[in-house]
């Protein structure tokens, strides 16, 4: 058996343990490669930046744990914010595990925000069904569209911020967290197409990276305005707004991982042609 | 045969009064109560899926084999709904059994793919063909367009992975959309003319 | 940063330990773990529903406001239940439910969805082919033509006529390059679920690293 040959059968479990290694490495003993800031990170931080006092945020967060790591750090990031501005944030989840997400980050921003009241400055209404039909409900009422309560079963016509917000219309912005469906593809057709874009607002989307080709049409249309690639975007909107969190610790990690992939790409190839020519020899 | 009529009815009054009603301010009303119905239906319909899943593993408790994991998976099943309407899913014992099981296993259900992806590259992506050669290229540009290591090897590297994501992916991807938009569309006219019936299910 | 000492934090760790356990080889704690994920999560699915909209249509919709017509849609809502009945005169009725759903699902695609999806995206596509600047030019043509070929790659499936052939080709070539932008992306979303098991793993667990800098 040639070298080749012996390579491409080379057990699994090593390259496994090869990935582990060099991101438990970069983890722990991290080189600081320079992040450049994008033009979606800049477009972003200049929407949110631009909130004013009063100005209400939605956020839906419409992934689970799973999507955390690649949405979390942009959407706290946007929801900073506008907090530091004096804006109010009201969020919903169209997934059942959304909802947690919104608590993990609103008790971080009650942690930097201290003055922060629940029910006027911000606000969970939780998980709701319906898919882009709670979209489409949520348009015309949010409160039936939540059937009145928030995600901690209180009537929401007690929360003077739900005052300012019977329909998303009054949303200055949405953002939608997106890891897969119902996710930017509902909120696409019945929030931007049928409302924000014809009215100039802007509809955001913070995506884990695996729906960035499926969602790169409505960008190039203009139905997504600004759009948050996965954690690359979550570490620019962390240095954007000068809180350096997990995206940015994980950035030298994301990138010794891609040079394996890459040098197991190439590896994977020339021993492929090797062996191809030694057959061809004998 | 009014087993398969009356739904049938059902689909195209609810589904054309819907769309005349969006479109006719005056009758908007009906669309908004339609949503709200629609949205209360699904809410009360949403134990189906742990019938089936129970029915299942139900079926799996005579198999030896099977038993200790349909059994796990029942009693986890079963005792998340009976603590979650006990406690309410914000009580303090709900909140810490959530925050044990589905927030770690979640992701790392998701993150064994990491694995298997890292595999792939050297098992599966060969430059057999032009088309396998442009997927690769396209690949490695988007790869390291994505992490800071590739704009500090070289500046063009982010500019090429972004040219690809913005033109030639987007024209790959807005074609894909629009004819499954298309085939989507094709369908609904379909269930309006009595076209396409195959949601009543078969038989009478 | 020390090792945790909170039991929460050592079951959490041990849930994710068992999972990975899977990738090194199959072995039964996966299996139990992984049934285990299964089932909290379809009854959390439940339990947040009920939680946060059946019940509260009953108590305040109903039983507080007196909105009696709601009691329509829960009914529609429990119809999909006769499908589990034996009696044929009985489980026909699980059919409405599914009509509702897709009567009004058939009306957004035709009214929301085909605006989005064609309409918008035919707009946005078809941009001036001539352009000052050569890029803009180059960009445009490549995004004109990539969606024709592309397009054309799908609607035909017999042979083409020679010359004409070279579109569905191209319409290749451009897929191709869209898969390896996927697969790009994948790397980066599926590393980054990882990213944030180790982060815990190593922080909230082992305390080597902190997890907020």
């Amino acid at each position: 058996m040639s070298f080749w040959e012996k390579l491409s059968k080379m057990d699994n479990r090593i390259i496994y343990t090869a990935l582990l290694v060099i991101m438990i490495w970069a983890l722990i003993w991290p080189m600081g490669l320079p992040i450049q800031i994008g033009t979606s990170a800049k477009a972003a931080y200049e929407t949110f930046d631009s909130f004013e006092s009063g100005d209400i945020l939605y956020v839906s967060f419409d992934y689970d744990s799973a999507g955390a790591t690649d949405i979390q750090s942009s959407i706290e990031a946007c929801m900073r914010l506008v907090l530091k501005n004096g804006g109010r944030v009201v969020s919903g989840a169209l997934w059942p595990i959304g909802a947690q997400q919104a608590n993990y980050a609103f008790k971080k921003m009650q942690e930097e925000y201290p003055h922060l009241v629940e029910g006027v400055d911000f606000l969970n209404l939780g998980y709701k069904p319906g898919g882009q039909m709670y979209i489409e409900k949520a348009m015309d009422s949010l409160i039936e569209a939540c059937a009145n309560v928030d995600n901690e079963g209180r009537n929401l016509s007690q929360f003077p911020i739900m005052k300012d917000l019977v329909t998303l219309k009054d949303a200055k912005v949405v953002i939608c967290g997106n890891h897969g469906s119902p996710g930017a593809s509902e909120w696409v057709p019945m929030y931007a197409t049928a409302y924000a874009i014809p009215n100039n607002k802007p509809f955001v989307v913070a995506a884990s990276a695996v729906n960035a080709t499926i969602n790169a049409p409505f960008i190039q249309s203009g139905q997504i305005t600004v759009y948050l690639n996965g954690i690359r975007a979550g570490a620019e909107m962390e240095l954007l707004t000068e809180k350096k969190g997990t995206a940015v610790s994980g950035m030298d990690a994301q990138s010794l991982s891609h040079i394996l992939v890459f040098v197991l790409m190439i590896l994977g190839n020339v021993s492929y042609f090797m062996q191809k020519r030694e057959s061809r020899k004998q | 045969m009014y087993r398969r009529t009356i739904p049938f009815i059902i689909s195209i009054v609810i589904g054309l009064s819907y769309i005349l009603s969006g479109a006719l301010p005056e009758i908007s009303a009906w669309k908004n109560l339609l949503d709200k119905w629609f949205q209360i239906s699904t809410a009360f319909a949403v134990l189906i899926g742990a019938i089936s899943l129970s029915m299942v593993h139900f079926r799996n408790l005579r198999r030896p084999e099977r038993l200790i994991y349909s059994t796990t998976l029942i009693i986890a099943l079963y005792g998340t709904v009976v603590l979650g309407l006990i406690q309410t899913s914000k009580g303090e014992l709900y909140q810490t059994w959530y925050n044990m099981t589905i927030v770690p296993l979640e992701a790392a259900i998701l993150s064994q793919i990491a694995f298997y992806i890292t595999t792939a590259a050297f098992r599966v992506l060969r430059m057999r063909s032009l088309e396998a050669s442009l997927m690769l290229i396209a690949a490695v540009f988007v790869m390291f367009y994505n992490v800071p290591v590739g704009a500090a090897v070289w500046q063009g590297i982010p500019v090429i992975g972004k040219w690809l994501m913005d033109i030639p992916n987007t024209a790959a991807m807005r074609a894909i959309t629009m004819g499954a938009a298309l085939g989507a569309s094709a369908t609904a006219i379909r269930v309006f003319l009595g076209l396409e019936r195959s949601y009543l299910g078969g038989g009478e | 940063m020390q090792i945790s000492t909170s039991f929460a934090v050592w079951l959490t760790a041990g849930m994710t330990l068992a999972i990975y356990s899977g990738v090194y080889k199959e072995n039964p704690i996966y299996r139990l773990v992984e049934h285990i994920y299964v089932g909290v999560s379809a009854g959390n699915g439940i339990v947040s529903t009920i939680d946060n909209y059946a019940k509260p249509t009953i108590t305040i919709d109903i039983f507080q406001n007196g909105t009696y017509s709601y009691l329509i849609p829960i009914l529609i809502g429990l119809l999909v239940y006769t499908r589990f009945s034996k009696n044929r005169n009985i489980n026909w009725l699980n059919r409405i439910p599914l009509a509702f759903w897709v009567g009004i699902g058939s009306a957004v695609v035709l009214t929301k969805n085909f605006k989005a999806n064609f309409i918008s995206q035919v707009t946005a596509t078809f941009m001036p082919m001539i352009n000052n600047d050569p890029l803009i030019m180059v960009n445009n043509i490549v995004m004109v033509v990539g969606v024709l070929s592309v397009l054309s790659y799908f609607f035909f499936s017999f042979e083409l006529p020679k010359g004409l052939n070279v579109f569905p080709k191209f319409g290749r070539y451009i897929m191709m390059i869209g898969f390896g932008a996927a697969y790009g992306n994948t790397v980066l979303s599926r590393m980054s679920v990882l990213l944030g098991r180790l982060q815990f793993l190593l922080g909230n667990w082992l305390g080597i690293i902190e997890t907020r800098i």
